[in-house]
Protein backbone atom coordinates (compact mmCIF):
# COMPACT_ATOMS: atom_id res chain seq x y z
CA UNK A 1 0.00 0.00 0.00
CA UNK A 2 2.82 2.48 0.84
CA UNK A 3 4.66 1.61 -2.23
CA UNK A 4 1.67 2.55 -4.29
CA UNK A 5 1.33 5.54 -2.47
CA UNK A 6 5.10 6.49 -3.35
CA UNK A 7 4.74 5.81 -7.36
CA UNK A 8 1.74 7.61 -7.61
CA UNK A 9 3.82 10.40 -6.27
CA UNK A 10 6.43 10.13 -8.44
CA UNK A 11 3.50 9.72 -11.56
CA UNK A 12 2.48 13.12 -10.56
CA UNK A 13 5.63 14.89 -9.84
CA UNK A 14 6.48 14.13 -13.23
CA UNK A 15 3.97 15.06 -15.06
CA UNK A 16 4.03 18.57 -12.67
CA UNK A 17 7.63 18.79 -13.46
CA UNK A 18 7.01 18.12 -17.44
CA UNK A 19 4.17 20.68 -16.99
CA UNK A 20 6.57 23.45 -15.66
CA UNK A 21 9.54 22.61 -18.36
CA UNK A 22 7.24 23.82 -20.59
CA UNK A 23 5.71 26.57 -19.16
CA UNK A 24 8.42 28.22 -17.50
CA UNK A 25 9.16 31.94 -18.14
CA UNK A 26 13.26 31.44 -18.11
CA UNK A 27 14.80 29.36 -20.36
CA UNK A 28 16.98 28.58 -16.81
CA UNK A 29 14.47 27.51 -14.89
CA UNK A 30 13.24 25.38 -17.97
CA UNK A 31 16.78 23.49 -18.08
CA UNK A 32 16.63 23.32 -14.69
CA UNK A 33 13.50 21.59 -14.36
CA UNK A 34 14.37 19.26 -17.36
CA UNK A 35 17.48 17.82 -15.25
CA UNK A 36 14.66 17.29 -12.30
CA UNK A 37 12.44 15.45 -14.27
CA UNK A 38 14.99 13.69 -16.04
CA UNK A 39 16.32 12.21 -12.03
CA UNK A 40 12.84 11.48 -11.75
CA UNK A 41 12.04 10.09 -14.51
CA UNK A 42 15.32 7.64 -13.48
CA UNK A 43 13.50 7.26 -10.18
CA UNK A 44 10.80 5.62 -12.10
CA UNK A 45 12.68 3.32 -13.70
CA UNK A 46 13.79 2.19 -10.47
CA UNK A 47 10.24 1.48 -9.67
CA UNK A 48 9.73 -0.18 -12.78
CA UNK A 49 12.87 -2.50 -11.59
CA UNK A 50 14.82 -1.79 -14.46
CA UNK A 51 18.34 -0.26 -12.16
CA UNK A 52 20.28 -0.03 -15.53
CA UNK A 53 17.79 1.99 -17.09
CA UNK A 54 17.14 4.15 -14.52
CA UNK A 55 21.34 4.53 -14.23
CA UNK A 56 21.79 5.41 -18.24
CA UNK A 57 18.65 7.93 -17.82
CA UNK A 58 20.02 9.84 -14.86
CA UNK A 59 23.36 9.62 -16.80
CA UNK A 60 22.68 10.64 -19.95
CA UNK A 61 18.85 12.57 -19.82
CA UNK A 62 19.50 14.16 -16.91
CA UNK A 63 23.20 15.09 -16.41
CA UNK A 64 24.84 14.86 -20.26
CA UNK A 65 21.43 16.44 -21.84
CA UNK A 66 21.10 19.08 -18.43
CA UNK A 67 24.86 19.96 -19.06
CA UNK A 68 24.73 20.28 -23.06
CA UNK A 69 21.65 22.43 -22.33
CA UNK A 70 23.50 24.69 -20.17
CA UNK A 71 26.44 25.23 -22.35
CA UNK A 72 23.40 26.47 -25.13
CA UNK A 73 22.06 28.77 -22.54
CA UNK A 74 25.59 30.03 -21.82
CA UNK A 75 25.98 30.80 -25.74
CA UNK A 76 22.69 32.22 -25.95
CA UNK A 77 22.23 34.17 -23.28
CA UNK A 78 25.77 36.01 -24.77
CA UNK A 79 23.81 37.07 -27.59
CA UNK A 80 20.96 38.42 -26.74
CA UNK A 81 20.71 41.19 -23.73
CA UNK A 82 17.20 39.97 -23.00
CA UNK A 83 18.01 36.88 -21.40
CA UNK A 84 20.33 38.35 -18.95
CA UNK A 85 17.38 40.04 -16.91
CA UNK A 86 16.21 36.51 -16.31
CA UNK A 87 19.05 34.89 -15.67
CA UNK A 88 19.12 34.74 -11.93
CA UNK A 89 17.64 31.33 -10.34
CA UNK A 90 14.78 32.04 -8.07
CA UNK A 91 14.82 30.20 -4.46
CA UNK A 92 12.45 27.74 -5.29
CA UNK A 93 14.04 26.48 -8.40
CA UNK A 94 17.28 25.92 -6.45
CA UNK A 95 15.60 24.39 -3.42
CA UNK A 96 13.61 21.89 -5.68
CA UNK A 97 16.44 20.96 -7.64
CA UNK A 98 18.77 20.35 -4.70
CA UNK A 99 16.10 18.45 -2.68
CA UNK A 100 15.10 16.26 -5.59
CA UNK A 101 18.71 16.08 -6.56
CA UNK A 102 20.22 14.52 -3.07
CA UNK A 103 16.67 12.13 -2.99
CA UNK A 104 17.51 10.96 -6.34
CA UNK A 105 21.84 9.89 -5.74
CA UNK A 106 20.40 8.09 -2.49
CA UNK A 107 18.00 6.03 -4.86
CA UNK A 108 20.51 5.46 -7.43
CA UNK A 109 23.24 4.61 -5.01
CA UNK A 110 21.22 1.65 -3.58
CA UNK A 111 19.46 0.98 -6.81
CA UNK A 112 23.29 0.56 -8.08
CA UNK A 113 23.94 -1.77 -4.90
CA UNK A 114 20.82 -3.77 -6.00
CA UNK A 115 21.63 -4.78 -9.17
CA UNK A 116 21.96 -8.69 -9.62
CA UNK A 117 24.32 -10.19 -11.75
CA UNK A 118 23.08 -11.33 -14.86
CA UNK A 119 24.21 -13.76 -17.20
CA UNK A 120 22.82 -11.81 -19.95
CA UNK A 121 21.72 -13.25 -23.37
CA UNK A 122 24.79 -14.80 -24.54
CA UNK A 123 23.13 -18.03 -24.79
CA UNK A 124 20.20 -17.30 -26.37
CA UNK A 125 21.80 -15.23 -29.20
CA UNK A 126 24.52 -18.23 -29.52
CA UNK A 127 21.70 -20.06 -30.08
CA UNK A 128 19.99 -18.09 -32.40
CA UNK A 129 22.69 -17.45 -34.56
CA UNK A 130 22.01 -19.74 -37.13
CA UNK A 131 19.16 -18.06 -37.99
CA UNK A 132 20.37 -14.85 -38.28
CA UNK A 133 21.97 -14.95 -41.93
CA UNK A 134 25.49 -13.87 -40.28
CA UNK A 135 27.85 -15.02 -37.78
CA UNK A 136 29.13 -12.26 -35.94
CA UNK A 137 27.30 -12.22 -32.70
CA UNK A 138 26.84 -8.48 -32.59
CA UNK A 139 25.99 -7.77 -36.36
CA UNK A 140 23.29 -10.54 -35.62
CA UNK A 141 21.93 -8.61 -32.76
CA UNK A 142 22.00 -4.71 -34.46
CA UNK A 143 21.02 -6.07 -37.87
CA UNK A 144 18.72 -8.98 -37.24
CA UNK A 145 17.20 -9.42 -33.83
CA UNK A 146 17.26 -5.70 -33.10
CA UNK A 147 17.30 -4.31 -35.96
CA UNK A 148 14.43 -2.04 -34.84
CA UNK A 149 16.94 -0.01 -32.51
CA UNK A 150 19.12 0.32 -35.44
CA UNK A 151 16.77 1.59 -37.66
CA UNK A 152 15.51 4.53 -34.97
CA UNK A 153 19.51 5.47 -34.28
CA UNK A 154 19.98 5.69 -38.46
CA UNK A 155 17.11 7.69 -37.77
CA UNK A 156 18.11 10.01 -34.83
CA UNK A 157 21.83 10.64 -37.07
CA UNK A 158 19.39 11.45 -39.82
CA UNK A 159 17.59 14.24 -37.49
CA UNK A 160 20.37 15.76 -36.00
CA UNK A 161 21.92 16.22 -39.47
CA UNK A 162 18.68 18.09 -40.87
CA UNK A 163 18.90 20.23 -37.90
CA UNK A 164 22.52 21.10 -37.59
CA UNK A 165 21.64 21.85 -41.54
CA UNK A 166 19.03 23.82 -40.97
CA UNK A 167 20.55 26.31 -38.27
CA UNK A 168 23.23 26.25 -41.35
CA UNK A 169 26.20 27.26 -38.95
CA UNK A 170 28.39 28.14 -41.89
CA UNK A 171 32.08 27.60 -41.07
CA UNK A 172 33.43 26.67 -44.14
CA UNK A 173 36.42 28.94 -44.01
CA UNK A 174 38.08 25.73 -41.95
CA UNK A 175 38.74 24.63 -45.62
CA UNK A 176 39.61 28.27 -46.90
CA UNK A 177 42.73 28.04 -44.93
CA UNK A 178 43.42 24.81 -46.90
CA UNK A 179 45.79 24.83 -49.85
CA UNK A 180 46.67 21.69 -51.99
CA UNK A 181 50.37 21.39 -52.08
CA UNK A 182 52.06 18.94 -53.69
CA UNK A 183 52.62 16.89 -50.72
CA UNK A 184 48.90 16.85 -49.35
CA UNK A 185 48.21 15.61 -53.03
CA UNK A 186 50.48 12.83 -52.84
CA UNK A 187 49.67 11.79 -49.34
CA UNK A 188 46.19 12.11 -50.40
CA UNK A 189 46.57 9.84 -53.51
CA UNK A 190 47.88 7.04 -51.64
CA UNK A 191 45.71 8.11 -48.32
CA UNK A 192 42.11 8.26 -50.02
CA UNK A 193 41.66 5.24 -51.92
CA UNK A 194 43.28 3.14 -48.88
CA UNK A 195 40.62 4.34 -46.63
CA UNK A 196 37.57 3.22 -48.94
CA UNK A 197 38.82 0.35 -49.60
CA UNK A 198 39.18 -0.35 -45.98
CA UNK A 199 35.82 0.86 -45.08
CA UNK A 200 34.45 -1.24 -47.62
CA UNK A 201 36.49 -4.55 -46.11
CA UNK A 202 34.93 -3.40 -42.93
CA UNK A 203 31.69 -3.20 -44.09
CA UNK A 204 31.89 -6.70 -45.86
CA UNK A 205 34.02 -8.17 -42.75
CA UNK A 206 31.37 -7.03 -40.63
CA UNK A 207 29.08 -10.52 -41.25
CA UNK A 208 31.51 -12.61 -39.20
CA UNK A 209 34.13 -10.26 -37.38
CA UNK A 210 33.60 -7.06 -35.44
CA UNK A 211 32.98 -4.56 -38.01
CA UNK A 212 30.19 -3.16 -39.88
CA UNK A 213 27.90 -0.16 -41.28
CA UNK A 214 29.36 2.29 -38.29
CA UNK A 215 33.03 1.59 -38.65
CA UNK A 216 32.91 1.50 -42.56
CA UNK A 217 30.73 5.07 -42.30
CA UNK A 218 33.58 6.61 -40.27
CA UNK A 219 36.17 5.76 -42.26
CA UNK A 220 34.43 6.76 -45.57
CA UNK A 221 33.59 10.37 -43.61
CA UNK A 222 37.48 10.51 -42.92
CA UNK A 223 37.68 10.07 -46.94
CA UNK A 224 35.19 11.98 -47.57
CA UNK A 225 36.57 15.16 -45.50
CA UNK A 226 40.01 14.50 -47.12
CA UNK A 227 38.64 14.58 -50.96
CA UNK A 228 37.12 17.31 -49.91
CA UNK A 229 40.68 18.82 -49.08
CA UNK A 230 41.80 17.74 -52.37
CA UNK A 231 39.30 19.28 -54.44
CA UNK A 232 36.71 21.36 -53.00
CA UNK A 233 34.91 21.42 -56.41
CA UNK A 234 34.63 18.02 -57.16
CA UNK A 235 32.38 17.15 -53.74
CA UNK A 236 29.99 19.51 -54.97
CA UNK A 237 28.90 16.87 -57.55
CA UNK A 238 27.86 14.22 -55.56
CA UNK A 239 24.66 14.53 -54.69
CA UNK A 240 24.69 15.05 -50.81
CA UNK A 241 21.08 15.60 -49.85
CA UNK A 242 20.31 12.27 -51.78
CA UNK A 243 23.61 10.48 -49.71
CA UNK A 244 21.98 11.79 -46.15
CA UNK A 245 19.12 10.32 -47.34
CA UNK A 246 19.66 6.63 -48.30
CA UNK A 247 20.20 4.77 -45.18
CA UNK A 248 17.12 5.69 -43.18
CA UNK A 249 14.88 5.17 -46.43
CA UNK A 250 16.98 1.85 -47.27
CA UNK A 251 15.94 0.91 -44.00
CA UNK A 252 12.34 1.83 -44.02
CA UNK A 253 11.92 0.27 -47.46
CA UNK A 254 13.34 -2.88 -45.71
CA UNK A 255 10.72 -3.07 -42.56
CA UNK A 256 7.97 -2.44 -44.82
CA UNK A 257 8.71 -4.99 -47.38
CA UNK A 258 9.37 -7.41 -44.50
CA UNK A 259 5.93 -6.50 -43.37
CA UNK A 260 4.15 -7.34 -46.21
CA UNK A 261 6.42 -10.26 -46.62
CA UNK A 262 6.51 -12.11 -43.37
CA UNK A 263 4.01 -9.71 -41.22
CA UNK A 264 6.68 -8.43 -39.14
CA UNK A 265 8.56 -5.58 -39.50
CA UNK A 266 12.06 -6.35 -40.16
CA UNK A 267 11.83 -9.99 -39.97
CA UNK A 268 13.48 -11.02 -43.00
CA UNK A 269 13.15 -13.94 -44.78
CA UNK A 270 15.34 -16.73 -42.95
CA UNK A 271 17.05 -17.74 -46.05
CA UNK A 272 17.27 -14.03 -47.57
CA UNK A 273 18.66 -13.03 -44.14
CA UNK A 274 22.21 -12.40 -45.34
CA UNK A 275 21.37 -9.97 -48.16
CA UNK A 276 19.06 -8.04 -46.56
CA UNK A 277 21.30 -7.24 -44.03
CA UNK A 278 24.32 -6.81 -46.20
CA UNK A 279 22.22 -4.16 -48.35
CA UNK A 280 20.80 -2.37 -45.51
CA UNK A 281 24.34 -2.05 -44.00
CA UNK A 282 25.65 -0.62 -47.00
CA UNK A 283 23.01 1.89 -47.36
CA UNK A 284 23.47 2.59 -43.65
CA UNK A 285 27.26 3.05 -43.82
CA UNK A 286 26.82 5.22 -47.41
CA UNK A 287 24.25 8.04 -45.25
CA UNK A 288 26.54 7.74 -42.19
CA UNK A 289 29.77 8.71 -44.01
CA UNK A 290 27.45 12.01 -45.49
CA UNK A 291 26.74 12.01 -42.36
CA UNK A 292 29.92 12.61 -40.78
CA UNK A 293 31.40 14.88 -43.46
CA UNK A 294 28.67 17.28 -43.19
CA UNK A 295 28.57 17.30 -39.74
CA UNK A 296 32.41 18.30 -40.15
CA UNK A 297 32.03 20.63 -43.00
CA UNK A 298 29.21 22.96 -40.53
CA UNK A 299 30.46 22.41 -36.99
CA UNK A 300 31.63 26.12 -35.91
CA UNK A 301 35.54 26.95 -36.44
CA UNK A 302 37.46 29.19 -33.71
CA UNK A 303 38.27 32.51 -34.60
CA UNK A 304 41.75 32.65 -36.08
CA UNK A 305 43.08 35.01 -33.11
CA UNK A 306 41.41 32.51 -30.31
CA UNK A 307 42.84 29.10 -31.69
CA UNK A 308 46.64 30.82 -31.76
CA UNK A 309 46.30 32.16 -27.83
CA UNK A 310 47.86 29.53 -25.60
CA UNK A 311 45.42 30.05 -22.34
CA UNK A 312 42.53 27.57 -22.57
CA UNK A 313 38.81 28.69 -22.85
CA UNK A 314 37.45 29.52 -19.93
CA UNK A 315 33.61 27.84 -20.96
CA UNK A 316 35.58 24.26 -20.36
CA UNK A 317 37.21 24.37 -23.75
CA UNK A 318 33.88 24.75 -25.33
CA UNK A 319 34.32 26.23 -28.75
CA UNK A 320 32.45 29.91 -28.72
CA UNK A 321 29.59 30.47 -31.83
CA UNK A 322 30.86 31.83 -34.69
CA UNK A 323 28.89 35.10 -36.07
CA UNK B 1 63.21 -14.37 -20.01
CA UNK B 2 64.43 -14.59 -23.45
CA UNK B 3 66.10 -12.05 -25.43
CA UNK B 4 63.15 -11.50 -27.27
CA UNK B 5 60.84 -10.86 -24.22
CA UNK B 6 63.81 -8.82 -22.98
CA UNK B 7 63.69 -6.45 -25.87
CA UNK B 8 60.10 -6.74 -26.44
CA UNK B 9 59.52 -4.90 -23.02
CA UNK B 10 62.55 -2.54 -23.29
CA UNK B 11 60.91 -1.19 -26.12
CA UNK B 12 57.55 -1.20 -24.70
CA UNK B 13 58.91 1.34 -22.02
CA UNK B 14 60.78 3.35 -24.12
CA UNK B 15 57.64 3.85 -26.44
CA UNK B 16 55.57 4.55 -23.31
CA UNK B 17 58.64 7.07 -22.47
CA UNK B 18 57.86 9.12 -25.88
CA UNK B 19 54.33 8.98 -25.14
CA UNK B 20 54.53 10.67 -22.15
CA UNK B 21 56.74 12.82 -23.44
CA UNK B 22 54.93 13.65 -25.92
CA UNK B 23 51.62 14.48 -23.73
CA UNK B 24 53.53 16.51 -21.38
CA UNK B 25 54.71 18.76 -24.31
CA UNK B 26 50.96 19.02 -25.69
CA UNK B 27 49.97 19.78 -22.41
CA UNK B 28 52.76 22.20 -21.43
CA UNK B 29 53.94 24.06 -24.51
CA UNK B 30 52.89 27.70 -24.98
CA UNK B 31 51.84 27.59 -28.66
CA UNK B 32 50.30 25.40 -31.25
CA UNK B 33 53.42 24.74 -33.13
CA UNK B 34 55.59 23.77 -30.48
CA UNK B 35 52.91 21.48 -29.26
CA UNK B 36 52.70 20.30 -33.00
CA UNK B 37 56.04 19.79 -32.96
CA UNK B 38 55.88 17.52 -29.85
CA UNK B 39 53.44 15.46 -30.52
CA UNK B 40 54.57 14.55 -34.19
CA UNK B 41 58.01 13.87 -32.81
CA UNK B 42 57.19 12.08 -29.54
CA UNK B 43 54.24 10.20 -31.01
CA UNK B 44 55.40 8.63 -34.22
CA UNK B 45 58.70 7.07 -32.17
CA UNK B 46 56.79 6.14 -29.39
CA UNK B 47 54.01 4.68 -31.57
CA UNK B 48 57.02 3.00 -33.51
CA UNK B 49 58.49 1.19 -29.97
CA UNK B 50 55.35 0.22 -29.21
CA UNK B 51 54.39 -1.55 -32.64
CA UNK B 52 57.86 -3.07 -32.50
CA UNK B 53 57.24 -4.55 -28.58
CA UNK B 54 54.26 -6.34 -30.26
CA UNK B 55 55.28 -7.40 -33.01
CA UNK B 56 58.58 -8.97 -31.81
CA UNK B 57 55.76 -10.82 -29.27
CA UNK B 58 53.34 -11.97 -31.73
CA UNK B 59 55.22 -15.19 -32.45
CA UNK B 60 52.91 -15.06 -35.86
CA UNK B 61 54.77 -13.58 -38.86
CA UNK B 62 51.53 -12.34 -40.49
CA UNK B 63 50.48 -10.47 -37.47
CA UNK B 64 53.90 -8.90 -37.10
CA UNK B 65 53.43 -7.45 -40.74
CA UNK B 66 50.45 -6.20 -40.28
CA UNK B 67 51.27 -4.09 -36.95
CA UNK B 68 53.82 -2.95 -39.13
CA UNK B 69 51.34 -1.83 -41.11
CA UNK B 70 49.27 -0.08 -38.63
CA UNK B 71 52.33 1.86 -37.47
CA UNK B 72 53.32 2.93 -41.12
CA UNK B 73 49.60 4.22 -42.00
CA UNK B 74 49.18 6.08 -38.48
CA UNK B 75 53.30 7.97 -40.08
CA UNK B 76 51.24 8.89 -42.79
CA UNK B 77 47.99 9.96 -41.88
CA UNK B 78 49.74 11.97 -38.76
CA UNK B 79 52.37 13.69 -41.32
CA UNK B 80 48.61 14.76 -43.25
CA UNK B 81 47.24 16.14 -39.76
CA UNK B 82 50.43 18.00 -39.31
CA UNK B 83 50.53 19.46 -42.40
CA UNK B 84 46.86 20.57 -42.26
CA UNK B 85 47.44 21.72 -38.76
CA UNK B 86 51.04 23.57 -39.96
CA UNK B 87 49.32 25.69 -43.22
CA UNK B 88 46.46 26.45 -40.43
CA UNK B 89 48.90 28.01 -38.06
CA UNK B 90 50.73 29.65 -40.48
CA UNK B 91 47.56 31.09 -42.30
CA UNK B 92 46.88 32.57 -38.69
CA UNK B 93 50.42 34.33 -38.44
CA UNK B 94 50.09 35.84 -41.78
CA UNK B 95 46.33 37.33 -40.96
CA UNK B 96 47.43 38.40 -37.80
CA UNK B 97 50.53 40.14 -39.05
CA UNK B 98 48.49 42.08 -41.76
CA UNK B 99 45.71 43.18 -39.39
CA UNK B 100 48.58 44.57 -37.22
Amino acid sequence: MMLIFIDLIIAITILLIAILVIFSKSLLNSIIYFIAFGLLVALAWVRLNAPDVAIAEAAIGAGLTGALFLVTWKRISKLSVNNQKNARISVSTTLTASALSIFLVIFLVYSALSIQSSKGLTYQIASALHISGVTNPVTAVLLNFRSFDTLLEIGVLFLTIVAIRALSIDARFVFNTITSTVFLRAILRVLVPLSILFGAYLLWIGSSEPGGAFQAGALWGGALILLKIANPEWIQRLHVKSMLVVGLGVFILAALLSYFLSGNILMYPTDQAYIWILLIETAASISIAFILFELFCVSPAKKPDEMFSSKPDNNNGVQKLER
Amino acid sequence: MTLLETTSTLLFFLGIFFFFAGSLGLLRFPDLVSRLHALTKADNVGLACICMAVAINTNNLFISIKIIFIWLIVLVSSSLLSCLIAQRINKTVTQNSQRS
